[in-house]
């Protein structure tokens, strides 16, 4: 795998409601193995901008480019408005995961665990049960799920539990990169931080490159290397998690590291 | 009594119509197992009742046909003889109850145990023709699914079904791919017969008359029951023979013979039962 | 990698002409002045120590080094095993990368990530590195043990630790993996002598074996045991600026 070229690259990439444009002029890179977050408060554009980016949203201006697997050799990164809906539904089988914001939208709810984490599989031709479920079983144990869930449908589950869940069934494939919508909110603060902990681990083992959008600071902190701030559609700061979070340039930034409730 | 004031066309449906539907036919026997919308005529029975295999029918038949109908395998049900009684005034064919003097066959729900020969028609009724619809509740999707040859969720239903009953639960309209290419819903024939439509020298012709579908699978086309490698799909088996007339390796029904609960085992094909039956007798 | 930079060969950090001002948005675009025109050198094998009252910036500096500070003008010289990197102009994954390889860091205040055991805290450089998790844990232990924390505490998450023994974890996974430059922020704020004798052993063990280090010491014995020069980060103080919306 060449570490020279990005695996994603977006120039002046924006999406538009018509006359408005959700997000504007978003450009940026993203190498194996980074997290990037994109923070900001409602309004921001930065739905719009990881819809655009996971082609849920089409790309109205600039580019969206993706180094696909198959171009290992040659390192081309393929403009992804020019791939046929074949092509990008294969990428969200082999490469890409999304996990949604809320777990109802990821999940089957009324298929077993295991039947939720073997889909992707089925999906790719996996035909063996016994490797499906022991796959599935790897991952529930991944994941921090009892292994005695696996026959459960997650519609039985707690709300950590099925973005858990989520998480494994997104991951069970291998993919490359992985985007996630505000995984952790609308849960507990500890069953937050545990969701996180198990994010940030899985990203340092398989060497993960994850989108990450988030309205909390905290999260961005916690497990990003990079993020981008995002006001009205526009980016208006980027950098090192750390460098934005602790030296913010722009005012908007500013005002919103110092909106952060301190202990 | 005076002349009918109603002069049926030939086979019941105008002419524009019997084209309609042998054009969705042929696309069904040039694409095996693609399921083909078409739009659907009134027919005279209720929607349920198996206006796509009567449309089905009325399309193909001539006078020069001979007609069987059957209802889960019996000549003589209700619907059956209505049926056959319809053809038989509206397209002045034939009738019968033997599979191997048919041209054509209309059945709902079984396949006749007598293997088919080269030359006959076999017409199915079929209630819901998407093999994914009750995991994909979208049309738009399912017909996406089919188009891009994605059929995991397929395999997530026969996961479950081993899962939570250690074999698969489904035991009629038991999903096939056909030709290696689309998966298909047999309609609620037992997966005992699956096996009889593999390679089979008739012409099988499938109609959905409520829900708009047609699809075929032509004569020699392979067809195959969906499984896992190591939990590959079985069919029924019965381990008693027909109490009428002792075949074995037949689809038994199960009838109830008086108020104590007492039952009998039989073959649901009363044609196959009768003959059989008829043989033993000469014999002896 | 930047052409244009030129660095003593002896060096492992060069900081050349760096200025920095804070811009306070919030506080009608006051603006804070740090530094102008800061430059000194570390060299390999010796404590170059930032000196200054407090509020003089010590911290900043040891921040805009690391990263986590920009600067406004300047070069900020790393020798890499693969060349030299001007941190200041570099992308985020260089700058990280380099964190990785070459620059380890013991900030002021641990910043604990929760539920994850102190041992895996201070084993974590060196799983990164590839490292088996065993492996890694026993080296972790050494230190620990070495710095005075009890076994028990090993698998306890450090956030609920007294803030002598979370300073102790810092420490630990500052030095568990050497690389050839070392950041110490105040390492020995909370420590008592005993302690602060086994992190003047650490520092002089790596200084042995040729690692630079860059520090801020707030005890005066410390700073005369290991300290090789120091900068006075006042003298580079910029002429104050005052006024909003300048």
């Amino acid at each position: 795998m060449n570490d020279e070229q990005p695996l994603l690259s977006v120039a002046g990439a924006g999406h538009s409601y018509g006359d408005a444009f959700g997000c504007r002029d978003v450009s940026f890179d993203l190498w194996p193995g980074e997290v990037l977050a994109i923070v900001g408060e409602s309004g921001s554009g930065k739905s719009t901008l990881l819809g655009m980016l996971s082609q849920r949203l089409s790309i109205d201006e600039g580019t969206v480019r993706y180094r696909r697997s198959s171009a290992a050799d040659t390192a081309e990164l393929v403009d992804l408005s020019l791939l046929s809906e074949r092509e990008v539904r294969g990428l969200w089988r082999t490469e890409w995961g999304y996990v949604h914001q809320n777990a109802m939208d990821g999940l089957r709810m009324q298929v077993s665990a295991g039947g939720n984490i073997g889909e992707p599989l089925m999906a790719n031709g996996w035909r063996h049960y016994g490797r499906i479920r022991e796959q599935a079983e790897q991952w529930l144990a991944r994941v921090e799920i009892p292994a005695d869930r696996i026959d459960d449908a997650p519609i039985t589950f707690s709300g950590g539990m099925r973005q858990r869940l989520q998480i494994a069934r997104n991951l069970v494939f291998g993919p490359r990169l992985v985007f996630m919508d505000e995984p952790t909110s609308g849960l507990d603060v500890s069953v937050q931080a545990r969701l996180l902990d198990l994010i940030r681990s899985l990203v340092a083992d398989l060497g993960l490159a994850v989108v990450i959008v988030t309205h909390d600071l905290a999260v961005a902190r916690l497990i990003s290397h990079r993020t981008l701030v995002m006001k009205d559609g526009a980016v208006i700061e980027s950098g090192l998690t750390d460098r934005v979070l602790d030296d913010p340039q722009a005012a908007y930034t500013q005002l919103l590291v110092s909106s952060i409730l301190q202990d | 009594m005076s002349a009918p004031r109603i002069v049926y066309n030939e086979g019941y449906l105008d002419e524009q119509t019997k084209r309609v539907v042998r054009r969705a036919l042929l696309k069904g026997v040039a694409i095996p197992g693609f399921q083909v919308p078409f739009a659907s005529r009134e027919v005279p029975m209720p929607r349920g009742w198996g206006t796509g295999g009567v449309q089905v029918t009325a399309s193909v038949i001539g006078a020069s046909d001979t007609l069987k109908v059957i209802d889960q395998g019996a000549d003589d049900t209700t619907n059956a003889v209505s049926i056959r009684q319809f053809f038989e005034k509206v397209a002045g064919t034939d009738s019968t109850t033997r599979t191997d003097e048919a041209t054509v066959i209309q059945t709902r729900h079984r396949i006749p145990e007598t293997p088919l020969s080269d030359g006959q028609i076999i017409v199915y009724q079929v209630p819901i023709p998407e093999p994914l619809r009750f995991l994909e509740p979208r049309e738009t999707e399912t017909r996406r699914l089919h188009a891009l040859e994605e059929y995991g969720l397929m395999y997530v239903k026969l996961y479950e079904d081993i899962a939570r009953f250690g074999h698969f639960a489904t035991t009629y309209d038991y999903p096939v791919l056909v030709n290696g290419r689309y998966v298909m819903a047999p309609s609620p024939i037992p997966s005992f017969d699956n096996a009889k439509m593999h390679q089979s020298p008739a012409l099988q012709l499938f109609g959905a008359g409520r829900e708009k579908r047609i699809y075929a699978i032509p004569p020699y086309t392979d067809v195959e029951s969906l499984g896992f490698e190591d939990f590959p799909f079985e069919p029924q088996r019965f381990a008693t023979p027909c109490e009428i007339c002792g075949s074995e390796g037949v689809y038994l029904d199960e009838v109830v013979m008086d108020d104590r609960g007492t039952v009998m085992y039989a073959c649901s094909d009363t044609d196959h039962c009768e003959r059989t039956a008829a043989q033993k007798e000469a014999v002896l | 990698m930047n052409r244009n930079s030129q660095m003593n060969p002896d060096a492992v950090l060069s900081v050349q002409d760096v200025s920095k001002t804070f811009t306070l948005h919030l506080q009608g675009a006051q603006r804070l002045p740090v530094v102008d025109g800061l430059t000194f050198d570390v060299p390999r094998g010796a404590c170059v120590v930032l000196g200054g009252e407090s509020g003089s910036g010590k911290s900043s500096v040891m921040k805009m080094v690391y990263g986590s500070y920009g600067v406004d003008s300047g070069r900020i010289l790393l020798a890499q095993d693969h060349g030299v990197l001007d941190l200041a102009a570099a992308q985020p994954r260089q700058v990280l990368a380099a964190r990785r390889a070459t620059m380890g860091y013991v900030s002021q205040f641990l910043r604990a990530v929760p539920r994850v055991a102190a041992i895996d805290v201070v084993a974590e450089p060196l799983v990164e590195l590839g490292e088996s998790r065993e492996a890694a844990a026993e080296r972790a232990g050494e230190l620990l043990a070495r710095l005075s924390i009890p076994e028990r505490l090993w698998q306890l998450p450090p956030a609920t630790f007294s803030g002598g023994e979370r300073q102790r974890v810092n420490i630990a996974r500052g030095f568990v993996r050497e690389r050839a430059l070392l950041l110490l922020d105040e390492p020995t704020a909370s420590l008592d002598a005993r302690n602060r004798e086994v992190v003047i052993g650490l520092i002089r063990e790596s200084l042995a074996r040729g690692v630079g280090i860059l520090a801020i010491f707030h005890d005066a014995d410390v700073r005369e045991a290991v300290a090789d020069a120091t900068v006075d980060v006042q003298r580079f103080a910029p002429a104050a600026l005052v006024g909003a919306g300048a």
